[in-house]
């Protein structure tokens, strides 16, 4: 019986400690974890922090007053607003007004914190005696200049991804830049060449579709291999 | 001590090494085999044809839908290296390129109440991609 209870407290023993030491696995050193990873971690973590209380503003016609709750239709889809006792309504004159002086379709824009599910609380909500004109919609373009007509002004711009040209129309208001050592610089319409690719933006005609440029963006043709031109070539004589 | 306590001890002793070792032996098969199946799948992952890597735009601020307090709006971001950025504010456009990790950054004006800001990034072969922010400016206290 004795020696049955040293050989069991001996098993024990040996079972029940060894194993620990076995079980320990290496935790990552902090040298490991890429700096991609850490920056990645560290933005997310602010976006969650922002998105916490941040500042937004919801803007559209109303579609449903139901207790506290606005529902509003924007461009962005369906937004809801809720209110409380706290909350400014500002009628169109800007005139002090309660919840329910507000009605359907009327446009409003809502100023308040959003929190955690979309919903935004409303701290300050204004009627727009009518739904702002949107901006003129500016068009967008880059592509190879494939001809210029100097005397208009007006480049014909191919786009390198399909076969469409657009026109575009340079005026006194058109601002050209290039990029120069990292600095943006203002040019002058005579540097565009063919075969020089730009990027502009401005508003579509829609008589004939020729946009007139606010902005263009050059790059000169060749500018990728600048590199490749520095370096020197044989010159001829060395052949003579 | 008496021989037989000895031997019990020696016994003892051995059958617990004997059992730990066991115990040792099965618990790494078994990590063994746990760790292996990722990278089979790894394995397996890195031989199936990754689709190419997209051309995306990143707009990292002005958040959309945002209640900016201030004139200007500072238009955060990142595409593909070199991308040809072009900002369309209310009031103001601006044409810019990402640097060569993609990433651009620049300050667009900002008028009172309602803005629509487009930004459009196109990649060396012409591609283009497109996001419109609402942001809204305004001073009141809330």
């Amino acid at each position: 019986m004795k020696y049955t209870k040293i050989i069991l407290i001996l098993f024990i023993l040996c079972s029940t400690l060894l194993p620990k030491a076995f079980a320990q696995t290496p935790t990552p050193a902090d040298d490991e974890i890429s700096p991609e990873i850490k920056e990645k971690v560290q933005e997310r973590i602010e976006a969650i922090q922002e998105s916490g209380s941040r500042k937004a503003a919801y803007f559209g016609t109303i579609a449903d007053v139901s207790n506290s709750t606005l529902t509003i239709e924007s461009e962005k889809g369906e937004r809801k607003i809720k209110t409380d006792e706290e909350t400014d309504l500002i009628g169109e004159k800007g005139q002090a007004i309660k919840l329910e002086d507000l009605e359907i379709d009327d446009f409003i824009i809502a100023l308040g914190y959003l929190e955690t599910d979309g919903l935004l609380l409303g701290k300050r909500i204004s009627v727009l005696a009518e739904e702002p004109e949107p901006a003129e919609t500016r068009e967008a373009v880059y592509g190879e200049v494939a001809d210029i007509s100097g005397e208009e002004e007006v480049i014909s711009l191919s786009s390198l991804k399909d076969e469409v040209t657009y026109e575009i129309d340079v005026t006194s208001k058109t601002t050209i830049e290039k990029k120069v050592d990292d600095k943006t610089e203002e040019i002058d319409f005579d540097e565009i060449e063919i075969g020089d690719r730009l990027a502009a933006v401005g508003i579509k005609k829609n008589d004939n579709g020729t946009i007139t440029a606010s902005v263009i963006y050059l790059i000169p043709a060749g500018a990728e291999t600048a590199e490749e031109e520095l370096t020197p070539t044989p010159t001829a004589a060395g052949e003579e | 001590m008496k021989k037989e306590v000895l031997i019990a001890i020696i016994i003892g002793f051995a059958l617990g090494l004997l059992i730990t070792f066991g115990i040792w032996t099965a618990n790494k098969a078994i990590l063994t085999k746990s760790e292996a199946q990722p990278e089979e799948k790894e394995a397996k992952e890195i031989v199936e044809p990754t689709p190419p890597i997209g051309f995306t735009l990143n707009i990292l601020s002005p958040q959309d839908e945002a209640l900016i307090d201030t004139n200007k709006a500072e238009i955060k971001g990142s595409s593909v290296a070199a991308a040809i950025i072009v900002i369309a504010a209310e009031n103001e456009e601006k044409i810019i390129e990402a640097d060569e990790n993609g990433s651009f950054a620049t300050e667009v004006s900002l008028v009172r109440g309602i803005n629509e800001i487009t930004i459009t990034a196109f990649n060396q072969e012409g591609e283009k991609t497109s996001q419109t922010l609402n942001v809204v400016y305004s001073t009141a206290e809330i």
